[in-house]
């Protein structure tokens, strides 16, 4: 095995306070009056509300003396503009003096977005968007995540949705990172077996490019490393059965920490054709992170195969590494994540492939030229051109 | 020495660049996705060196003057990162994945941006020195031949805006 070599230079930076296990739920109250809150906006979406989760966390907030709530649970799929909009005068107008996210990536993100616009004291929430151009907040943003995938309860990204203009906003800085992370089992139990298994890969996915990615350095690859482990340990029972708490939880816990690696060593083409397949083709982000993963690791291979032959050991244990001659151990682990992939297909229906009717040649090009301007691309081990993009994608399809 | 050193690469990386983005196809085909106007700056951490270039007609024009309003801001964090740029001993993207450089704006235009400044440099630096900053050597074709011999004489040494 070479040595380790860490990067001439590198920064880690994660400010969240993470709460975890058993009745984390219960914790809220108290973790809220140390902010000095006490009139939280609580973002969340119907799917939460109906499964009771809500009310649960409802009730946790009256016992702990925090009685003035304001709930908003119509946040649509794709977290948009106008509910930003909508939600921070809500927030202005009830003098709301913190925000309580509960759900999957698009809550969380319109959570991130109304922190946005309180804070920076504007309504062009657009003239905002990009890398580090807005403005520390004084108000708490708690995370209750009910996916394990987005990893988002621990990132400094936030991705709004203009459907008038027809473009996804992307936000980046330090002062989007939340303050709480809360992971209670009884946040994700509910979560349907398909659903587990597209943000499990995407958990993966960022795992993988986080321990690959340009940015990667030693505290990194510690928390990526740890969350390859926990998702090939858990991911299969929890879509087998999803009651089962302790899978449910090693899921919340991996993307957690998948979350905090890559917002410091951050993505690469995966996520970059992945975006693409999403804005394009509108391709879910966790099938096309499945889909991608096994052959952007097959083009990176020349440069990453020593990293991807490290990550065998998380994936697959001490006793099929061992075994495993070194110059093999990298092409065993892209066979593992395709087995893996092939087991939540039959398992859950998520299909290993694109769908041929939407990517013919001429949507492949349009996804493909979009991909190599998304920013991860800058991160990516090795660099990508439209025709390599175009043939990756190609090997993605369905014959 | 670093000062001078950043402030002469800087001014040299400048005056290339209007004539790289006339004479090479691919920077004139990012530069197309800018409007007339847009204004990239690239600068140094509190010490007032920086190379702002804006967009005219199609091709990058070298400010001279300090800006303040720009599309893209790239900072680099400390002098020393910004001499190595200049000795191309660290690329662009190199800097941005050991946190050297802190990015201001669309992430899409720092892209172009890089992809820009990367091409610009293929014209300015000789071949050996290319090798620490770019996975991919820039062709060696008669064309290009001919692209570096201009840049380097109409762009740097006469200075001529092209
Ligand atoms: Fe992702």
């Amino acid at each position: 095995m070479k040595s380790f070599q860490s990067p001439a230079f590198y920064e880690f930076y994660s400010p969240v306070k993470i709460l975890s296990g058993d009745n984390a739920l219960d914790n809220i109250p108290y973790e809220l009056s140390k902010k000095n809150s006490s009139n939280p906006l609580i973002i969340t979406d119907e799917g939460v509300s109906k499964s009771g989760i809500l009310k649960i966390v409802t009730k946790i907030l009256k016992s702990g003396k925090i009685k003035n709530n304001v709930i908003f649970d119509k946040t649509p799929r794709d977290s948009s503009l106008e509910v930003v909009q909508e939600l921070a005068a809500v927030f202005k107008k009830n003098k709301c003096d913190c925000i309580i996210a509960i759900g999957g990536g698009s809550v969380i993100d319109t959570a991130k977005g109304v922190r946005i616009l309180v804070t920076n004291r504007t309504n062009n929430l657009k003239s905002l968007s990009g890398v580090n151009r807005i403005n520390p907040s004084s108000v708490a943003l708690f995370i209750l995540p009910t996916t394990s995938g987005t990893g988002s309860e621990a990132t400094q990204v936030a991705v709004i949705s203009d459907n008038q203009k027809g473009e996804k906003m992307l936000f980046v800085s330090p002062y989007i990172y939340p303050d709480m992370a809360v992971l209670d089992p009884r946040l994700t139990v509910t979560l349907p077996p398909k659903l587990t298994a597209m943000t499990g890969m995407d958990a993966l996915t960022h795992a993988v490019e986080a321990y690959t990615c340009t940015q990667k350095n030693p505290v990194s690859d510690a928390f990526a490393s740890t969350a390859v482990k926990m998702v090939f340990s858990n991911l299969m029972s929890a879509v087998k059965n999803g009651s089962n708490k302790k899978a449910r939880m090693e899921l919340a816990n991996a993307s957690l920490l998948a979350g905090i690696a890559f917002s410091n060593s951050m993505v690469g083409a995966v996520h970059s054709i992945g975006h693409a397949c999403g804005a394009v083709a509108h391709i879910p982000h966790g099938h096309a992170m499945s889909v991608i993963l096994p052959e952007i690791m097959k083009y990176n291979f020349k440069k990453s195969s020593a990293l991807y032959g490290e990550l065998l050991l998380y994936a697959a244990g001490a006793e099929v590494y061992a075994a495993t001659p070194e110059k093999e151990r990298g092409t065993k682990l892209i066979g593992f994540i395709n087995t893996m992939k092939s087991e939540l297909e039959k398992k859950c229906g998520l299909s290993m492939l694109l769908p041929s009717d939407i990517f013919d040649a001429k949507m492949i090009k349009s996804v493909a030229e979009y991909a190599i301007n998304d920013g991860s691309m800058l991160n990516n081990p090795l660099e990508m051109t439209v025709a390599q993009v175009e043939k990756v994608l190609k090997n993605c399809v369905a014959k | 020495m670093d000062e001078f050193l950043i402030k002469t690469g800087f001014a040299l990386l400048g005056r290339a660049a209007g004539a790289v983005s006339k004479y090479d196809q691919d920077v004139a085909g990012e530069l197309s996705h800018w409007k007339e106007g847009f204004t990239v700056k690239l600068e140094v951490f509190a010490s007032g060196a920086e190379v702002a270039l804006q967009v005219k007609n199609g091709k990058y024009h070298y400010l001279k003057q300090p800006v303040d309003k720009c599309d893209l801001r790239v900072i680099l964090k400390n002098k020393k990162s910004a001499a190595k740029i200049i000795l191309a001993r660290l690329s662009l993207a190199e800097a941005n994945a050991q946190n050297r450089i802190i990015i201001e704006g669309n992430t899409m235009d720092a892209m172009r941006y890089v992809r820009t400044m990367k091409a610009i440099m293929a014209y300015l630096y000789p071949f050996f020195m290319l090798r620490n900053i770019t996975e991919k050597m820039p062709r060696r074709t008669i064309q290009n031949f001919k692209n570096k011999i201009r840049i380097i004489f109409i762009g740097v040494i006469a200075g001529k805006e092209v």
